[in-house]
């Protein structure tokens, strides 16, 4: 047994003390404790399959209920007591786009958007690499009966286009942008789980 | 086929033909039927008609003010009867049997796409639907009953033959009424006598005779005047005094005809002396210039003055700058070459500079279209400029890149079906390229396609 000198001790909590203040630095600088390290923990999930097989993703466990339509949506969801809903649009494309139809990719979708909504503003743009593929995440405020922000992210597989629209009150945008981003994320297709990402 | 029937109130809302396919119902614009009464009391999911077996039911997804029928809050599912409302928030949705529908896509798409909102509502109310008021329950089977096929195929015979005897009673009237119209509009066809062709009055021999040598006289003469005299008094002048030896005329033209027979051969006329080698005043002949070549160089280089003068009228700078150029080398100040360049040149720079701050201003201005048309005009004045080339250039490899951006754009929203959305993009590349460049030839079919 060796025995360590008050030296080395010293050296030990100064390296403790540093990593605690490091941490809460960085914690506190978010809005949620730790999150952008442990992903969202807070809520627990479970997985969705679509029916006829084309996709499969993660929805809340909790308060949440996932239909699957046959009108414009694939599938809508909602949770309870006037929060987020959660639609999953799909379109088979007429041929499959070419390099550069999906680079221009984020406009049509901004243009599609201003079209079809041509009261929505503040629209942003991202290119997002999620377990779906690559797309486009773009978020936009518009009116409704009380203001609401939309989280949409359209990717293309082989010639499968989903558009995954998260809407939340504007108010409840702080506690569900990250459900929504957990959705979209969980989000998988079996056209891109089937071929190489590209 | 069944029917979903939407009452708010007494009024009829909507009417959707239940297809055996799920019907959403609730608040939100992403339902099969939009519902909002204003007042929340529709969740935005609220309830969905599903079909089960021959039958249907509604099922509440857990909505906050539920799904009522016969008075009772149902727990979670409930059968539909025919004509047994089930209330949700303000409405009312009622089963019930559609045995006129045939054209299910003419009735379905507008109720659901539309929703129903107050104000829809309010403007339904007073449309012409024989549904328009609402018999509760029982007035459903008496709707039905004043849609019975035997009631409709009478009045439809009924309908047939007041037609038939409406277009015979027309036939009739028509009949009766004596073709007048025609008769009077046709002119009557009788034939117009022309009148005969008239006879021409008959000449004594002596009138004949003084004819003919009229005619040999005026022919005698034509002869003289032709340097044939001998032939004149042979042929002609003779036989006029054979007939006549007083004719005066016929003797006058005998001496003349013998005079000229009498009269020697003339000398072949003399060669025309060679012109005079005069120089042109202000172009100097070149020593051992040929004068046939001295000469066409003047003319060319008149040629060339005017060529510039009206080259310069029409703004293009290089050809007269060109052409004075060419004078003033060859032949220099003549007619004013030297002052005329100066001018020439000092109003190309003018034009080339003006046309090139036009072009950047445009550019600045985001309109490329018309920059580029600045600086192919002050390429057009003076083709020897770099700046005017460059500039050029490098818009159109900016134009190019955008129309190409903008082609893919079109190319995607085209695959997703975004019809109006790829028609736009392709009319941008229209009008941001010219016809003949790359890209304006691919972007007028694929719009013209979708157009079609």
């Amino acid at each position: 047994m060796s025995r360590q000198s008050p030296l080395e001790w010293h050296r030990c909590l100064q390296v403790v003390v540093l990593l605690g203040g490091l941490l809460s630095t960085v914690s506190a600088s978010a809005q949620n404790p730790l999150k952008w390290l442990t992903g969202d923990r807070s809520t627990k999930y479970q997985i969705y399959k679509d029916p006829e097989g084309r996709f499969e993703m993660e929805y809340p466990a909790k308060d949440w209920r996932l239909l699957p339509s046959n009108s414009s949506s694939t599938l809508v969801g909602f949770s309870r007591n006037d929060g987020p809903t959660f639609f999953v649009d799909y379109i088979r494309l007429r041929d499959k786009p070419t390099k550069g139809e999906l680079d221009a990719m984020p406009d049509v979708e901004v243009q599609h958007l201003k079209d079809v909504q041509p009261k929505a503003t503040a629209f942003t743009t991202e290119l997002l690499e999620s377990r779906a593929g690559s797309g486009v995440l773009i978020k936009y405020s518009r009116p409704g009966t009380s203001p609401e922000s939309v989280i949409q992210y359209s990717f293309v597989a082989n010639v499968d286009l989903y558009r995954l629209n998260g809407v939340v009150p504007e108010k409840q945008l702080q506690k569900y942008e990250p459900v929504i981003m957990h959705m979209i994320q969980s989000f998988q297709s079996k056209a891109t789980a089937a071929s190489p990402k590209r | 086929m069944p029917k979903l029937v939407i009452f708010r109130g007494d009024a009829v809302e909507s009417e959707i033909r239940l297809t055996g396919n799920i019907v959403r119902v609730g608040r939100h614009e992403r339902n099969d039927v939009v519902l909002d009464d204003g007042l929340n009391g529709v969740s935005r999911f609220h309830a969905e008609i599903r079909p089960e077996g021959n039958a249907y039911c509604i099922v509440d997804l857990n909505s906050r003010n539920g799904v009522w029928v016969n008075g009772r809050r149902i727990k979670e599912r409930a059968q539909l009867a025919l004509g047994v409302p089930a209330t949700v928030g303000a409405f009312e949705l009622a089963l019930e049997d559609d045995i006129s529908g045939t054209d299910f896509q003419a009735a379905a798409v507008p109720a659901t796409a539309v929703g129903v909102s107050p104000r829809a509502s309010a403007s339904r109310q007073t449309g012409s639907a024989a549904s328009a008021t609402r018999p509760r329950q029982a007035g459903a089977a008496a709707r039905t009953t004043a849609r019975n096929p035997a009631v409709l195929w009478s009045a439809a015979a009924a309908a047939f033959v007041l037609l038939c005897l409406i277009t015979y009673a027309i036939f009739k009237y028509s009949a009766s009424k004596p073709a007048q119209t025609v008769a009077q509009t046709t002119p009557p066809a009788t034939a117009v006598e022309q009148p005969p062709p008239p006879t021409p009055p008959t000449k004594t021999a002596e009138e004949i005779a003084r004819e003919r040598s009229n005619q040999d006289l005026v022919a005698a003469r034509e002869l003289i005047a032709a340097g044939q005299p001998d032939v004149a008094l042979r042929e002609h002048v003779q036989p006029v005094l054979e007939r006549d030896p007083d004719n005066a005329d016929a003797q006058e033209l005998k001496r003349q005809a013998e005079q000229l027979i009498a009269r020697p051969v003339k000398a072949p006329p003399r060669q025309p002396a060679a012109p005079v080698e005069r120089e042109i005043e202000g172009i100097t002949r070149r020593p051992n210039e040929p004068y046939d070549d001295y000469q066409a160089r003047a003319k060319r280089l008149q040629a060339a003055i005017l060529e510039g003068k009206n080259a310069l009228d029409k703004q293009d700078y290089a050809t007269a700058v060109a052409r004075f150029r060419m004078v003033n080398n060859d032949q220099p100040r003549y007619m004013g070459a030297d002052g005329l360049l100066a001018d020439a040149v000092d109003k190309q720079r003018l034009a080339l500079q003006d046309a090139l701050n036009s072009g950047q201003l445009n550019e600045q201005a985001g309109r490329l279209k018309t920059a580029r048309q600045w600086y192919q005009k002050a390429e057009y004045y003076d083709p020897t400029s770099t700046a005017a080339k460059e500039k050029e250039g490098s818009l159109l490899a900016t134009m190019k890149s955008q129309a190409e951006k903008l082609l893919n754009q079109a190319g995607l929203a085209a695959k997703a079906q975004d019809t109006q959305l790829a028609i736009r993009l392709y009319q941008q590349v229209l009008d941001l390229m010219s016809p003949g460049d790359e890209f304006y030839e691919k972007a007028r079919k694929e719009n013209e396609a979708l157009k079609k």
